[in-house]
């Protein structure tokens, strides 16, 4: 065993470590930030190829999306892998390890900032009347500062991609909601001027950001000092443990065995929905307070709440569909569906059930909660019930159910989202596109107008009842396809990733379907 | 390079989550050049002492020395001369076995690769195989060729062995441990947990018994062997119980009788030739019977 002592630091002997003169500790950061980093650079490239449906606010949040995953890979791919204190019991400081990591995130950040100025930069030659310059490169810079100093201390406090990325989405938008809020207090106290709350609320938002931003960023830095490597399942939030303790003596009682298998199923379905509950905790607090706001302050733009509602809506969809599988993974409980006495398909049942009616009660909830405290004045959507139950019901089931086959598919809860993402603007698309040929409206106009035709929410009339009960019995069944497809999945789960490819062109072809079936309505009738 | 001074030391060492206490002033130390067993089990606190050693953890209350050093204030000075194995081995599953060596080679000022080449030939590992397709086993005996190959002062076990196979398990006990302590003798420590006591039979020097996240036990393997015996006797009439404090009877069965004496084997001897047997003899229990004598009297450090 006695043999010459060589220098190790930094060598790499082949694989794709050979090519480059990088230490292999920067390469294994770079690689865990590559996939991102291409992902986070499509929106600002996109702006390049201007199309009529390319909205430059949607792009954004795509870019913001993107930096926030940036910033919270580093530390939660350790935590996905298991790997923390494999680096932690490494002999390099721990200031070295974050700034390392700290370091090679900002490089990261910086070229794709680098890359959506300079498409901007372009967008702006082209067209100075809709790109200003300026604009853009204070939001892409600014988005990437906040990414980049709070992803990494919400995702070391919750200790998971997934919980870091929506934690760091949510809070921004909860503290633009409170400084709103915040200012119309203050206002309607005679603080100052009513007048002054909008000119006021940017820079307020812009200085209350840089507080949480840089805050969270020394935050980051003690916490990884500090961090240490506890055996329970990362990303727990014990939500409704906490909630339980809250009940004065709320005792564990034994239960006689044999009893209730499907209550049981079904209250751990809720548990493993923990972070959607606590999504949508964030997202209507944000809601209450611009709502609050709007009632302190008349001036506030009042088309603000239903739309960012129903987008809050389709998030806590995507969130309740992708946890049916991958929470399951995460904690390493998959394989116990193999032990319980019931029906696999039964069990998929209650999972998929629990899902979407999770979604559909949490949707509607954040729908109905600022409309009644509001008092539903200033909802100007003359089909109100039937969007809230249309969005309670078809959007969240169909949405629920392609983010659970994607659940079923993928290894990771960020995967699956990104995968349900994918494969749901793929069929929206198709749909779309389908929709323009079908009902023989050439230049049928923007991309979501012609997605809520399709719905039968375009909000220029509905047509017959009748007709809007086909249309979401025709959604319904191409979820129920997503749901099965998500059931063959979760019953062989061997090689469910391999499935991917025929299960995807499978529902671009039920969705493509129902949109031919909304075409034969629509020619029949 | 603190040579005189212990290569672990514990003193007080108390660990809490939430309310459930995890270790409960537990002390220690395990002298340079020792193969040291920590045994206990399943929840004893073995994993959060060694994690409180590591610096994995942050003790509640007690102090943690390794090399003199403290873990949290000295973090590169004691980690450079350690290696750990934990007892579910994880790596990033991207990366090749030749990738994953590399990456842990690079934090270290040397990395002997004629060892890892062995280690790699023996346990049949194939370089070029991303970590995501190795095994349990495999990836604890990745962990191992990671841990021995910079040859550090003291190495550290959690499990080491649980997933192996028993042909790489005796080889990793025997060869790659045994060569390892061997390679620089009276320098190299190994402080290792295990449930498996019986495969580190012949190498343990020393070992403590942890219950409940207390110390019960701390005894030179030797000594332990000396003082814990198991005497077995038989007689023409059914015998009388023991009068001591310090045996257990494990089994009486007519005019058989079976004790475990914990302490003065002589005194128990002399005792039982004076009620005249027909067959009397005595012999040291391994330590895994030490243990589970141990841990299911419960008895008290002495």
């Amino acid at each position: 065993m006695r043999t010459a002592t060589q220098p190790a630091g930094g060598t790499a002997s082949d694989g794709f470590w050979a090519w480059t003169p990088l230490p292999p500790q920067w390469i294994k950061e770079l690689r865990v930030l590559l996939p991102a980093w291409i992902a986070t650079a499509c929106p600002p490239a996109l702006m390049l190829w201007e199309r009529e449906w390319l909205d430059p606010i949607l792009l954004w949040v795509l870019y913001f999306v993107g930096c926030v995953t940036l910033a919270c890979l580093p530390f939660g791919h350790e935590f996905g892998c298991r790997t923390v204190a494999s680096l932690l019991v490494q002999p390099a400081t721990r200031r070295r390890l974050f700034l390392q990591k700290l370091g090679l995130l900002w490089a990261v950040l910086a070229s794709v900032v680098w890359l959506a100025v300079g498409c901007g930069w372009v967008g702006a030659a082209r067209d100075p009347q809709a790109h200003s310059l300026s604009a853009v490169g204070f939001w892409v810079l600014a988005s990437a500062i906040v990414a980049g100093c709070t992803g990494p201390w919400l995702t070391l406090v919750t200790r998971r991609t997934v919980a870091g990325i929506v934690s760091a989405l949510s809070l921004p938008g909860l503290i633009w909601a409170m400084t709103y809020l915040t200012l119309a207090v203050m206002a309607k106290c005679g603080l100052f001027p009513e007048a002054s709350v909008l000119p006021l609320a940017p820079p307020v938002y812009g200085v209350a950001m840089a507080i949480y931003s840089v805050g969270l960023a020394v935050l980051g830095w003690h916490k990884f000092r500090s961090l240490e490597d506890l055996e329970v399942p990362s990303g727990n939030l014990a939500l409704f443990d906490r909630l339980r303790r809250l009940w004065p003596g709320a005792v564990v009682q034994a239960r006689p065995p044999g009893r209730h298998p499907v209550r049981a199923l079904l209250l751990k379905e809720l548990h493993l929905q923990q972070w959607t509950v606590a999504v949508f905790g964030v997202l209507l607090a944000m809601l209450l307070a611009l709502v609050l706001a709007k009632r302190l302050f008349m001036g506030m733009r009042d088309t603000d709440v239903p739309p960012l509602a129903f987008a809050f809506g389709l998030i806590l969809c995507l969130l309740a569909g992708s946890f049916t599988c991958t929470e399951e993974r995460h904690l390493g409980t998959m394989d116990w569906r193999v032990a319980i006495p019931l029906p696999t398909w039964r069990q998929w049942m209650i999972k998929a059930g629990a899902a979407a009616g999770t979604a559909a009660l949490l949707g509607v909830l954040l729908c109905l909660v600022p409309a009644s405290v509001e008092g539903l004045v200033f909802w100007h959507l003359p089909q109100l019930p039937l969007a809230v139950l249309w969005w309670g019901g078809v959007a969240a089931l169909w949405l629920t159910s392609l983010a659970a086959l994607a659940s079923s598919l993928c290894p990771t809860t960020l995967r699956a989202q990104i995968t349900a993402v994918a494969l749901g603007v793929a069929s929206l698309l198709a749909m779309a596109l389908l929709h323009d040929l079908l009902l023989i409206e050439p230049g049928a106009g923007p991309f979501l107008a012609g997605l809520f035709r399709a719905s039968g929410l375009n909000g220029e009339g509905l047509g017959p009842v009748w007709e809007g009960i086909l249309v979401a019995m025709l959604w319904t069944a191409a979820a129920f396809v997503q749901f099965c497809l998500g059931f063959v999945n979760y019953r062989h789960e061997t090689d469910a990733l391999r499935r991917l490819p025929a299960q995807g062109v499978c529902v671009l072809l039920v969705n493509a379907a129902v949109v031919v079936g909304i075409a034969a309505l629509k020619a029949r009738f | 390079m603190n040579a005189e001074k212990p290569a672990i030391q514990i003193e007080g060492l108390e660990r809490r989550y939430g309310r459930a206490e995890a270790v409960r002033g537990l002390s220690l130390q395990v002298e340079a050049g020792r193969c040291y067993g920590f045994f206990g089990r399943n929840g004893a606190g073995k994993t959060t002492t060694i994690k409180c050693l590591l610096n994995l953890l942050r003790p509640h209350a007690g102090t943690v020395r390794v090399f003199g050093l403290d873990p949290a204030r000295d973090e590169v000075g004691v980690k450079q001369r350690l290696a750990y194995v934990p007892d579910s081995v994880a790596f990033y599953p991207w990366m090749t076995v030749r990738e994953t060596l590399d990456y842990l080679a690079s934090f270290r000022d040397r990395w002997k690769r004629a060892i890892e080449a062995e280690l790699l030939a023996r346990f049949r590992l194939d370089p070029s195989r991303k970590t995501s397709e190795l095994s349990k086993g495999q990836r604890t005996q990745l962990a191992l060729v990671a841990a021995i190959c910079p040859e550090p002062e003291l190495l550290v076990l959690d499990e080491p062995t649980s997933g192996l196979d028993p042909i790489v398990r005796r080889e990793f006990i025997e060869t790659v441990i045994g060569a390892y302590q061997a390679g620089d003798p009276g320098r190299r420590t190994v402080f290792v947990s295990t449930h498996l006591i019986g495969e580190f039979e012949g190498l343990i020097d020393e070992f403590t018994i942890l219950d409940q996240g207390r110390e019960v036990l701390t005894l030179g393997a030797d000594a332990a062997r000396e003082r814990y015996r198991r005497v077995c006797a038989r007689f023409a009439q059914p015998p009388p119980p023991p009068p001591f404090d310090h045996v257990r009877v494990t089994r009486r069965e007519g005019r058989d009788l079976e004790l475990v004496v914990t302490d003065s084997a002589a005194r128990v001897m002399e005792w039982l030739k004076t009620l005249s047997p027909e067959m009397l003899h005595a012999e040291a229990l391994t330590l895994e019977e030490i243990f589970v004598a141990t841990v299911k009297t419960g008895e008290a450090v002495p």
